[in-house]
């Protein structure tokens, strides 16, 4: 049981092949530079578009193959985009009404996710004039209570300060194990994959794929290619290429801000 | 009742019911101009906006051929119900949709059009069905649009008077509207009773416009 993906398509000058199976529990992560295609791979698991060719299926059931593809709503995904894409004419309580309105039989306690990811205080303000992390949060409790069979987040906390980062990380993977909802999360931090996955999908600019444990891949990742940007005691901005232990070493350094979003 | 109350009447009516119909077809057809990516769209475009550019006598000058016994939309409608549509209210109202069809998809469209398509996406992530999509997104989201369409059908239909002279002729009651009472008293000289079905229309027509923006630009405000 497990989302099987044996498919191609074009991402820029690339033909892409990715041939693998994701398990359908627990939290994997798909992580790569921008522009490698990880926001279309989600969209092709999600249904939302298709790709040119190949099979995509989840617990058996045949979700694409050529001249046959199973829509969105039928496939029970919930994808939690970049841009949140609330109802801007709606507020956030009917927001959320509206997609748990969508479940035969609504089994989460709305009130109580609220509190869990810190949107009670926003229940009744419009969704258009909240803040982008604002908006993202309530976005995935949004999705979480639409009570899909496979939750797709496609890299959700990039408006989110640190602390709620953490917050946020913390939820989701509490809600993964309570709820056994499988999660696909996309990212470019290394520090979310590695806090956030189990297992990782890692995609290359020259088409390469790789898939394992999640710390073991990006550990080999930090090690061929790390590039990381740091600020100096001066606050300027300077790029240091580290080995993985060197990596680990600075992150521990309270007094020195390393972001390990890859710069290209 | 005088004439002149019977063509306001009338002229409500035709307006009404033209609104009504092309509010139900024209939101197909606008979401089909804004959303397909076929190579006919330019040419169902063009054909939709016909009436805004070409004569209203040319379009009547048609559909009177259309509407006549001798062509077989004539023929087929006489056969059905017995009766001709030229020189009577269901051809005028049909005169009146196609005539008006402009006014009213091409509000819709714009509206589709800026919609896009990512609200839209996320509500098939949420599992929202098609008619759950149309009722909760699509008509909430594109109200303004709707609202504008209604009201640009309504009113160009008050105004109309080239296709009801060709398809309706001057039947009071049936199809002598107020644009065609106005011509008429003006041709029999009574410039009082011009007047007042003049400026009737100037200023109704007016003050809807001026409802409308002014309830928009409330909204833009929000």
């Amino acid at each position: 049981m497990s989302l099987s993906i044996d498919i191609s398509y074009q991402q820029s000058a690339h033909k892409i092949s990715i041939a693998t199976e994701l398990p359908n529990q627990g939290i994997s992560g798909i992580f790569g530079p921008s522009g490698v295609g990880k926001t279309t791979l989600l969209r092709f698991i999600a249904g939302l578009d298709n790709p040119m060719t190949g099979k995509i299926s989840f617990n058996n059931q045949t979700w694409f193959k050529p001249a046959a593809s199973v829509s969105p709503q039928q496939r029970k995904v919930g994808f939690v985009f970049q841009d949140s894409r609330l109802f801007p004419h709606l507020d956030v309580r009917s927001n959320l009404t509206l997609a748990q309105s969508q479940t035969k039989a609504p089994q989460l306690d709305q009130a109580a996710l609220c509190e869990a990811f810190g949107i009670i205080s926003l229940l009744d303000k419009r969704a258009n004039k909240l803040s982008a992390g604002q908006q993202q949060r309530v976005a995935i409790v949004r999705s979480l209570l639409a009570q899909p069979s496979l939750l797709l987040l496609d890299e959700p906390l990039a408006a989110l300060d640190r602390h709620s980062k953490q917050t946020i990380i913390q939820q989701l993977k509490e809600h993964s194990a309570k709820h056994q909802l499988p999660m696909i999360y996309v990212s470019h931090s290394a520090n979310e994959i590695e806090q956030l996955c189990d297992n990782l999908l890692m995609l290359h600019h020259d088409g390469r794929i790789e898939f394992g444990e999640s710390k073991q891949l990006l550990q080999h990742y930090l090690q061929q290619q790390a590039s990381v940007v740091a600020c100096d005691d001066k606050l300027q901005q300077i790029t240091l290429t580290l080995t993985a232990e060197q990596y680990q070493h600075y992150r521990q350094r309270p007094h020195l801000f390393i972001s390990d979003d890859k710069k290209e | 009742m005088s004439n002149d109350l019977i063509a306001l009447f009338l002229t409500l009516k035709l307006a009404l019911l033209t609104t009504i119909i092309l509010l139900v077809i024209s939101p197909l057809i606008a979401w089909w101009l804004a959303k397909s990516t076929s190579k006919l769209r330019p040419f169902f475009e063009a054909l939709v906006a016909l009436p805004l550019v070409l004569p209203p006598t040319v379009l009547g000058f048609y559909l009177l051929l259309a509407f006549s016994p001798n062509y077989l939309p004539g023929q087929w409608w006489q056969s059905l119900t017995g009766t001709t549509l030229a020189f009577s209210f269901g051809g005028l109202l049909i005169g009146s949709i196609i005539y008006s069809l402009p006014f009213v998809v091409q509000p819709l469209q714009a509206g589709f059009v800026t919609l896009g398509n990512k609200e839209l996406e996320a509500a098939d992530t949420l599992g929202l069905s098609r008619w759950s999509k149309i009722r909760h997104i699509i008509i909430p989201m594109t109200k303004r649009s709707f609202m504008l369409a209604a009201v640009m059908g309504f009113a160009h239909t008050l105004g109309e008077f080239g296709v009801v002279l060709m398809i309706g002729g001057n039947i009071p009651g049936e199809t002598q509207v107020l644009a065609i009472s106005l011509f008429e008293h003006v041709e029999a000289l009574e410039y009082q009773q011009a007047h007042q079905i003049a400026a009737g229309l100037l200023i109704s027509s007016l003050v809807m416009l001026f409802v409308i923006y002014s309830v928009l630009q409330r909204q833009d405000k929000h």
